[in-house]
């Protein structure tokens, strides 16, 4: 296969919405004349990209039977007539025990008879999973391994088919791409083989993402926070700090921002804490708003107690803010301890607290280390250099294949 | 303040509607005794919930043994989802209330008419069976429930009664400071679980003086055997490691994590442990997570929801009770576990510290302090003698403070109004 022709990468499990960073990335491909296709069930997915740069493949999904369900069964037939991996749709229909599984199999693989691409990209481990039948495809695979889908999922209980199906899809994977050093030495422990992994880091955009023109003048300290408001984000433990830092004598306002379903958890613990006065929720913000927000305050904060990388973390140092995380997933590759803010352990309010107290007292640290946050993520979190190591992955994949 | 003795009215001729989410519930075996209780006291009583599963009705043989009308008392609402489903179904609700009580319907549409317009077709739709049961009295078991729907003590001339049991109080509407102020002003009594829901309530603006009850959950002691108890070993050694027990719904309210923080301190301090948690929920990942990362997931085992019969027997397998919670109303499990002589180490958490005797049945010790939980475990791993005694006075306590017949006498007087 020629080098010089356009690489053809199609993404399979983007979802209905995508999420910014797979936004994103799609978006720089497109940019540098990777040609990408999206599978889904609606037309909506590329709407959000410039027309014609990127492709949709109608995908529909199976919500049980219907006669809509055996309309769109027809249309995919049709569509897929001149098809030349019928032998595949059969070998995959054959393996299915009942007919209805069979049906379904035949519904979620026909879209995929027809159609050439170098490369097939999994952005979520779930969703290689899902789509175990495009490995016999003979193109090569690439999976991306993220978060909780490799360090939060195959330690709870009654997991053992789901690690089961991880280790499988990875080993059959051409690349595996890792979003910090620590996802990936979990996914080693899952049967990944490093030889075929690659580190990208999430980067942000510090064009868009850039420090506060004019100074904060006023006296009171206001720490930000933003993700979904799930478990995983421990925002109990975080509003425990603030309780202990009011104990300490400074009180300090928290905003959160993001959506879910611990709203309540927070309210009532702000609440119950005697800080609900300080704590202000403002919900899920488009990105503009975020980083108005990120310029009015002095420190972030995060208290997850899983992470693969955040790309929120990263957002905030592009803005100049340091930060303090708690020490989980691969934190501690983004924020250095004394450097660009502090880490600290998972579940210790007291220790995160501490950290808190020193950045509130000291505006020259605070400067000094959202300065070296800043160097921090111009040097070795940019959206360039990520989309180009995206592109030289893909590129590699399509090249030991053709050889 | 007690309702008692206001105005004594033969009981067989008032009816009164118990109204609850789901029934009859697992984790709400308070609601069926209560119900029970007040059909034994001669009550007419009827129920009426969203929602009736006919396999939980297997859970409670009561329900069925004491006598047979059981079933026709309890009225599961008409679906008004999907909303064309509803629609449909207007017009049969239309006719069945004309046939069952013609003269509240009308007046139900008279006067709602005139406070919701338009809407008083769909408020009526939703409050069918309340309107068809022509009750005396309606109780909300729940204080959420009773939102939005105080205008039936005008429009069905009935009295309407609250319970307030935890989540309605630390939860509902905590970012509308308004509210519960139509409940409050509305309600003709209110029934609290214990003094601190009391006092939560009128930080949420429920006057001083609105006539109210405190009845604490009870339970059937006769279903809580104390097992032998003897001055046991020195535990949480290779021997004879530490059992601990806890039972609760795993959601975050009952702050599994800090439980779990504790015992890695007691790992930590190489003590031999096994911790049994009963119960499921939503929360059951983050909690599943906790244990795998405090690195103590081989010594803890999750197993789900469990019958009431064989949650004794974990009672009497276990050494202590441990129940972390950061937000709990009375919580009926901790009373369990004091009726069959189980020291408990419990938090400060709304209606705990009016459950547990802090030195005497158990410890209580600051929500969401795992250090002062872990030091209340060590000390009774150490002390067996002490282990003994809590658990001693423990049964004393539910003996002398939450028995199930003193509950019945007192929810009876709490509707003589």
């Amino acid at each position: 296969m020629d080098k010089n022709e356009p690489l053809r990468v199609l993404f399979v499990g983007y979802g209905t919405t995508g999420t910014t960073f797979l936004t994103r990335l799609i978006d720089g491909l497109a940019i540098r004349g990777v040609h990408v296709t999206i599978s889904g069930p609606d037309r909506k997915v590329v709407d959000y990209f410039p027309k014609g740069t990127v492709d949709w493949l109608w995908a529909p999904s199976w919500h049980g039977f219907s006669f809509l369900r055996m309309f769109h069964l027809l249309l995919l037939l049709i569509k897929a007539l001149p098809s030349k991996r019928k032998p595949w749709l059969r070998k995959l229909i054959h393996n299915k025990g009942s007919s209805i599984d069979k049906l379904k199999t035949l519904y979620q693989y026909l879209p995929f008879a027809r159609g050439e691409w170098d490369v097939i990209y999994f952005p979520w481990n779930s969703s290689a999973i899902d789509y175990l039948g495009l490995f016999d495809l003979g193109i090569p695979v690439v999976i991306s391994c993220r978060g909780s889908q490799i360090n939060i999922r195959p330690h709870l209980r009654g997991q053992e088919s789901y690690v089961e199906l991880v280790s499988q899809t990875l080993d059959r994977a051409s690349a595996v791409h890792c979003v910090s050093e620590d996802i990936l030495s979990n996914a080693v422990r899952l049967g990944l083989n490093p030889a075929k992994a690659v580190v990208i880091r999430p980067a942000v955009d510090p064009v868009f993402f850039h420090p506060a023109d004019k100074p904060k003048k006023s006296a009171q300290i206001d720490l930000i926070t933003t993700g979904s408001l799930i478990w995983r984000k421990g925002y109990e433990y975080l509003l425990m700090s603030i309780r202990l830092m009011k104990n300490m004598g400074i009180t300090a306002n928290l905003h959160i921002i993001g959506g879910g379903a611990e709203r309540s958890r927070i309210l009532f613990t702000a609440v119950d804490l005697g800080i609900a006065s300080q704590v202000m929720m403002h919900g899920k913000l488009p990105p503009a708003e975020v980083k108005q927000r990120l310029g009015k305050a002095d420190v972030f904060v995060l208290s997850s107690l899983s992470e693969g990388i955040s790309n929120a973390v990263l957002e905030a140092m592009s803005c100049g803010l340091p930060v303090v995380t708690t020490d989980c997933g691969g934190m501690r590759e983004a924020v250095r301890d004394g450097i660009e803010g502090f880490v600290v352990p998972v579940r210790d309010p007291d220790e995160m607290a501490a950290a808190l107290h020193k950045l509130a007292q000291s505006p020259e640290l605070r400067n000094k280390m959202g300065r070296a946050g800043r160097e921090r993520v111009l040097s070795a979190f940019n959206s360039q250099a990520q989309i180009d190591a995206f592109v030289n992955l893909f590129e590699s994949v399509r090249v030991c294949e053709s050889n | 303040m007690n309702l008692t003795n206001v105005k004594q009215s033969p009981q067989s001729n008032t009816r009164i509607v118990l109204a609850v989410p789901a029934f009859p519930k697992l984790s709400e075996t308070f609601i069926v005794s209560k119900f029970l209780g007040l059909l034994e006291r001669g009550w007419d009583v009827h129920l009426v919930c969203r929602q009736s599963n006919p396999k939980d009705w297997e859970a409670f043989p009561e329900l069925h043994h004491s006598g047979g009308d059981i079933k026709q008392r309890v009225h599961v609402s008409w679906p008004h989802r999907p909303r064309w489903l509803a629609f449909l179904l207007f017009v049969p609700a239309m006719i069945r209330a004309l046939i069952c009580a013609p003269k509240r319907f009308l007046k139900y549409l008279r006067i709602g008419c005139k406070r919701f317009g338009f809407k008083v077709f769909r408020t009526f739709y939703l409050d069918l069976d309340l309107v068809c049961l022509k009750p005396d009295i309606i109780h909300f078991e729940f204080g959420a429930l009773a939102v939005g729907r105080m205008h039936l003590k005008d429009l069905l001339d009935c009295k309407t009664t609250v319970s307030f049991r935890g989540y309605d109080l630390n939860f509902a509407g905590l970012d509308q400071p308004d509210y519960y102020m139509e409940v409050w002003k509305e309600a003709d009594a209110c029934h609290f679980l214990g003094q601190d829901l009391f006092r939560r309530a009128q930080r949420r603006g429920c006057p001083a003086d609105i006539p109210h009850s405190i009845i604490p959950p009870a339970i059937n002691l006769e279903k809580f055997p104390t097992p032998e108890r003897t001055i046991g070993e020195i535990l949480g050694t290779k021997e004879h490691p530490l059992k601990v027990l806890s039972v609760g719904r795993l959601e975050w309210k009952k702050g599994y994590e800090f439980a779990l923080s504790a015992l890695k301190l007691l790992q930590d301090q190489g003590c031999n442990f096994e911790y049994r948690v009963i119960g499921e929920g939503e929360h059951r990942a983050a909690i599943e997570f906790a244990s795998y990362q405090l690195g103590i997931n081989g010594r803890v085992c999750f197993l789900g929801a469990v019958p009431h019969d064989q949650v004794i027997r974990h009672l009497q397998w276990a050494d202590i009770f441990l129940h972390p919670s950061v937000s709990e109303g009375f919580c009926n499990a901790v009373i369990e576990a004091q009726a069959v002589g189980l020291p408990v180490v419990c938090t400060d958490a709304d209606g705990l510290p009016e459950n547990v005797a802090d030195g005497i049945t158990g410890f209580v010790v600051p929500r969401r302090d795992s250090i002062k939980l872990a030091e209340k475990l060590t000390l009774l791993i150490s002390d067996p003698n002490l282990r003994l005694t809590l658990g001693e006075a423990g049964r004393k306590r539910v003996m002398e403070k939450f028995q199930l017949d003193e509950q019945k006498e007192a929810f009876h007087n709490f509707f003589v109004i």
